[in-house]
């Protein structure tokens, strides 16, 4: 049975549970919630969130054929999902202040960017001023790490290698190897 | 219902009874048949047992192959009480582990993507206004 158990993660979801495992005595009616308690929740539902888009894009190949079946659909036409999916990847990240929210989302692009010719929306303005949050990051391990892979990744490619530079990435890294 | 759901909550709890529960199939019978007409409160208690059952590969295979239940999870998304909505995030969480449940909760039109895309949207616009 142990195998099959929701194991902890040692990046995300699981520990917005164990704070709120067990019977739960606070007021369940919205207007009931203290402040506080309201932005706990807030602050655990984006981890959830930030962890469901991680589990997406970790499978990428069953996600891509998804979405090329949804584009394809007449329902959502022209209408690009991934950067859709970026863009509030990329939001959740900047306005947290939950180390494991940012882990998440910095993971699941870090996980875009292992994807060949990928979606360029990865490599925004605002993505890159996150991911190079998460490479000063050196104390935080895996913040740190995903800043490397994401950056180590996007470099592959000119486009993306000119905003780099633009954005002296250079420097940070060199910052990075010294730390 | 609430004093009901409450007690199944705190005994689901117990490895044994989320079994019992899953057995019978109860706990999906709940959701189909008493969930949507539950009062909030309730619909916490009830989720929250679902999301103890959820941390059992098994359990959460069944509930992944069971479409009614999903489609009922996944219209909770935006619910009247932030802690079911909470608990909704999290049960698609825990099944998002899986590859095979993650393409049911998906469904053909991306549904759990857009979802979530939507909640965040949503609770970014509530933060704002509080």
């Amino acid at each position: 049975m142990k195998d099959s158990h929701d194991q902890a993660s040692n990046d995300g979801g699981e520990e917005g549970q164990q704070k709120i495992k067990g019977p739960i005595n606070i007021a369940s009616d919205n207007g009931n919630l203290a402040a506080e308690q309201k932005s706990e929740i807030y602050s655990l539902v984006f981890r959830e969130i930030s962890k469901c888009f991680q589990y997406i894009l970790k499978y990428y190949e069953t996600h891509k054929e998804l979405l090329d079946l949804a584009q394809n659909s007449d329902k959502i036409k022209n209408h690009s999902i991934e950067t859709d999916i970026i863009d509030t990847i990329v939001k959740l990240g900047k306005q947290t202040r939950d180390s494991k929210t940012s882990l998440n989302a910095a993971t699941c692009l870090a996980h875009i960017t292992e994807v060949l010719h990928c979606n360029p929306e990865v490599a925004s303005p605002d993505a890159i001023d996150f991911m190079i949050d998460m490479l000063k990051d050196a104390k935080n391990l895996k913040h740190y790490r995903q800043g490397c892979r994401y950056f180590a990744n996007l470099s592959f490619y000119k486009d993306f290698r000119d905003q780099l530079i633009d954005k002296d990435i250079g420097t940070f890294l060199l910052k990075a190897i010294d730390g | 219902m609430q004093e009901v759901s409450k007690a199944i909550r705190n005994l689901s709890q117990a490895e044994i009874v989320i079994r019992t529960l899953q057995e019978n199939g109860d706990l999906i019978r709940i959701i189909q048949e008493k969930f949507l007409d539950a009062d909030p409160f309730s619909q916490e208690n009830i989720l929250e047992t679902v999301s103890f059952a959820c941390k059992f590969e098994q359990h959460r295979e069944k509930f992944a192959n069971d479409e009614k239940f999903l489609e009922i999870l996944l219209s909770q998304v935006q619910s009247i009480s932030l802690k079911v909505t909470f608990f909704t995030i999290r049960i698609c969480r825990q099944l998002s582990k899986d590859k095979a449940s993650i393409t049911k909760l998906q469904g053909t039109n991306l549904r759990l993507t857009e979802k979530l895309i939507i909640a965040f949207k949503w609770l970014d616009q509530k933060i704002t206004a509080d």
